[in-house]
C-alpha cells in the first residue's frame, strides 16, 4: 500500500469567523501502480484532499501514512516525502521562473543536490517524456512558449524529481482540444511506460472516463463513491446527477436508449465502446427479422 | 505558510450596529480628530478619558474585541522597545538602579504616556478598519480629499488605486500561497538556511507573482476599458453619501469630547 488515509477531517480557519469544514473522514487506500480519477463539483474538497497527500497541509484531524511512515509525526523528512509524490497544481505555467527551460526543469532535481551531469540527464528524459525535443527548448524562455507548452514544461519540472506517484490537479483546464489531447496522452504514457501512479484530479467526465482505472468521486467533503468508471457510470448514475456531475455524454446517450425500453448496457467509457454495443443489438434485431422472413 | 495566516488585510467584519452604520466621511474625521488630541494630552486622566471613549466605541460596534486588539500584536514589539529606551535613557529622579542602568520617575512617565498613545492610536485606527467596508472607506476618502481638488489633488484617482489595492491584496495573498505550496512541491525549501539562503529562495515566489499580477493589471486595465471608464469627471455614485443626524451627533460629540480634553489636560 503506497498511500493510507485513516479518518482524515480538515478545517479551514479553525477556530475563526470564516470556519469551513473542507473534508469529513475520509478514509482511502491507493497502491502503487494505480490510475486513479478524482472528480467532484467545484468546492468539494479534491484540491484539499490532494494537499494532504504530500503534507502540504495538515489534517486537523485523522492520519496519513506514505509507503508505512505517518506524516505527522515528529520528524518526518517531508522533503523526502514531496519527492516520492509530485503535485501538479492547477494552472502550473503560473509557477514557471527561470530564464531558460533548462534551469525550469533543473530545479528540482538541483534542490536534491544531484550533480551537474545527473541534473542533466533528468532534464533530457523528462522533457523527453513530455514531447517536448531538447535541443530545440533548452536555451528558450518559459514565457516564451504557448499555454500547452508552458504546461509540459511545468509537468516535466515535477517529473524531472522522478516521483513515484504524480499528483495532477486539472491538468487540462484552460487548454485548446490540441493541447488537452497532448497532455493527456503524456500522463497515460508516463503511467504506462514508467509505472508511475497517477492520480487524476477533474471534473471532466468524458476526460476520466476514457483515462482512469479507479474513479473516486467527492461530494460536500466526502468520497461518496470509489468503483470502477464502468460500474460507477453503469450503476450509480443517479447518484451522480444528484451531486450535480453528470456522465460522459456517450454514457448518457445509453442510458437513454435504456430508458426507450432498449436492452444495452450502459457502462460504456467511449464513442467506440457505445458504437460496438449498438451495433451488436441491431445486428441481433436484423438477424432476428431475417430469420422471421426466412420462416415465412 | 503558517506565515501568511497571521496577516488579517481588508480585515472589514460586517455588522449592524451604530459605528457600522456612520457615514464613512464621520469616522474618518473622527479618528483624526483622536489621533491629533492623542498627541496634545501630557496626562494619564486626559489618556483615560479618551482611551474609554474608543473602548465604548467597540463596544458598540459589536465587533469583538478579540479582533480589534488583534491589531495591536505586530506593534507590540516597537511599543515595549519605546518604552524600554524611555524608562533608560531619560535623566532624572532614579526609582531603581541596575548596574549602570537606572530607571528615572520621568521615564517612567513618559514611556507610559507615549505607550499609551500608540495603544490608543492603533485601537482608534483598527476599529476605523475593521467597522468600515473597504468600498466605502475609500469612498469617504474621495468625498474628503476631493475639498482639495482646486490645488490639484486627483482625488478620484486616488481612491481608485486605494480600492483596487485593497481589492487585490487578499488575491495576492492567495496566489503567493499557491506559488509556494506549488514551488515547495518541486523541492524549494523556505523553512531553513540563513538569512542570505532565504532571501534567494525567495525568488522562485516572487517572478511568478509579478509575472502574474502584471498580467492582471493589464487584464483589469482592459477589461475598465471596455467598460467605458474614463477617470472621475462627471462620475456618478452608485450610493451617495449623505450625512444623517446620527452622523452629526456622532461628530459634534467627538470633537466636544476632544476639545475639553485637550483643553482641560
Amino acid at each position: 500500500m503506497f498511500i493510507h488515509l485513516e479518518n482524515i477531517c480538515f478545517t479551514y480557519s479553525l477556530g475563526m469567523p470564516f470556519e469551513t469544514e473542507a473534508l469529513k473522514n475520509i478514509n482511502l487506500e491507493i497502491d502503487e501502480g494505480e490510475f486513479i480519477g478524482l472528480i467532484g463539483h467545484t468546492g468539494c474538497g479534491k484540491t484539499t484532499l490532494i494537499q494532504h497527500f504530500n503534507g502540504l497541509l495538515t489534517p486537523t484531524s485523522g492520519k496519513i501514512y506514505v509507503e508505512g511512515v505517518d506524516l505527522n509525526k515528529k520528524g518526518v523528512n517531508l522533503r523526502l516525502v514531496r519527492q516520492k509524490i509530485g503535485l501538479v497544481f492547477q494552472y502550473p505555467e503560473n509557477q514557471l521562473f527561470e530564464e531558460t527551460i533548462y534551469q525550469e526543469v533543473a530545479f528540482g532535481p538541483r534542490k536534491l543536490g544531484l550533480p551537474e551531469g545527473k541534473i542533466e540527464k533528468r532534464v533530457r528524459e523528462a522533457l523527453k517524456m513530455v514531447d517536448l525535443d531538447y535541443n530545440l527548448y533548452i536555451e528558450r524562455s518559459p514565457f516564451s512558449l504557448s499555454g500547452g507548452e508552458m504546461r509540459r514544461v511545468a509537468l516535466a519540472s515535477i517529473l524531472s524529481i522522478r516521483p513515484k506517484m504524480l499528483i495532477l490537479d486539472e491538468p487540462t483546464a484552460n487548454l485548446d482540444p490540441q493541447g488537452r489531447d497532448s497532455i493527456l496522452s503524456e500522463i497515460k504514457k508516463v503511467h504506462y511506460n514508467f509505472g508511475i501512479t497517477v492520480v487524476l484530479v477533474s471534473h471532466n467526465m468524458e476526460m476520466v472516463a476514457e483515462t482512469v482505472k479507479r474513479l473516486l468521486v467527492m461530494h460536500r467533503g466526502e468520497i461518496i463513491l470509489d468503483d470502477t468508471p464502468r460500474e460507477i457510470f453503469e450503476k450509480h448514475a443517479n447518484d451522480l446527477v444528484k451531486v450535480g456531475l453528470g456522465l460522459p455524454q456517450v454514457t448518457e446517450c445509453m442510458h437513454k436508449l435504456k430508458a426507450k425500453g432498449k436492452d444495452v448496457y450502459t457502462g460504456v467509457l467511449t464513442v467506440d465502446d457505445a458504437e460496438s454495443e449498438v451495433l451488436k443489438k441491431v445486428k441481433k434485431t436484423i438477424k432476428r427479422q431475417m430469420l422471421k422472413e426466412c420462416n415465412l | 505558510m503558517r506565515i501568511l495566516r497571521n496577516i488579517s488585510f481588508g480585515q472589514y467584519i460586517p455588522r449592524d450596529s451604530l459605528i457600522h452604520n456612520l457615514d464613512p466621511r464621520i469616522k474618518i474625521l473622527s479618528c483624526l480628530a483622536i489621533i491629533v488630541n492623542l498627541f496634545l494630552i501630557t496626562k494619564f486622566s486626559g489618556y483615560l478619558i479618551l482611551g474609554s471613549f474608543v473602548l465604548i466605541s467597540i463596544i458598540i460596534s459589536k465587533v469583538h474585541p478579540k479582533f480589534v486588539f488583534r491589531g495591536l500584536r505586530p506593534l507590540l514589539f516597537i511599543i515595549i522597545f519605546t518604552l524600554i529606551i524611555h524608562l533608560f535613557m531619560t535623566e532624572g529622579e532614579v526609582i531603581y538602579q541596575l548596574g549602570f542602568l537606572k530607571i528615572t520617575r520621568e521615564g517612567l512617565v513618559k514611556g507610559l504616556l507615549i505607550s499609551f498613545r500608540l495603544f490608543i492610536l492603533i485601537l482608534t485606527t483598527s476599529l476605523l478598519t475593521l467597522a468600515t467596508s473597504p468600498i466605502s472607506l475609500t469612498d469617504g476618502i474621495e468625498r474628503l480629499l476631493s475639498v482639495f481638488k482646486f490645488i490639484g489633488i486627483p482625488a478620484h484617482e486616488i481612491a481608485m488605486m486605494m480600492t483596487i489595492a485593497l481589492r487585490f491584496i487578499p488575491t495576492l495573498l492567495e496566489e503567493t500561497e499557491k506559488i509556494m505550496k506549488a514551488q515547495i512541491s518541486r523541492g524549494a525549501d523556505f523553512e531553513s538556511g540563513n538569512i542570505f539562503n532565504r532571501a534567494k529562495n525567495l525568488i522562485p515566489i516572487l517572478i511568478p507573482l509579478f509575472v502574474n499580477a502584471f498580467r492582471r493589471a493589464d487584464e483589469l486595465a482592459i477589461a475598465m476599458e471596455a467598460k467605458c471608464y474614463r477617470g472621475g469627471e462627471g462620475r456618478t455614485h452608485y450610493r451617495e453619501l449623505k450625512i444623517k443626524k446620527t452622523d452629526i451627533l456622532t461628530f459634534i460629540l467627538t470633537i466636544v469630547i476632544t476639545i475639553t480634553v485637550s483643553v482641560m489636560f
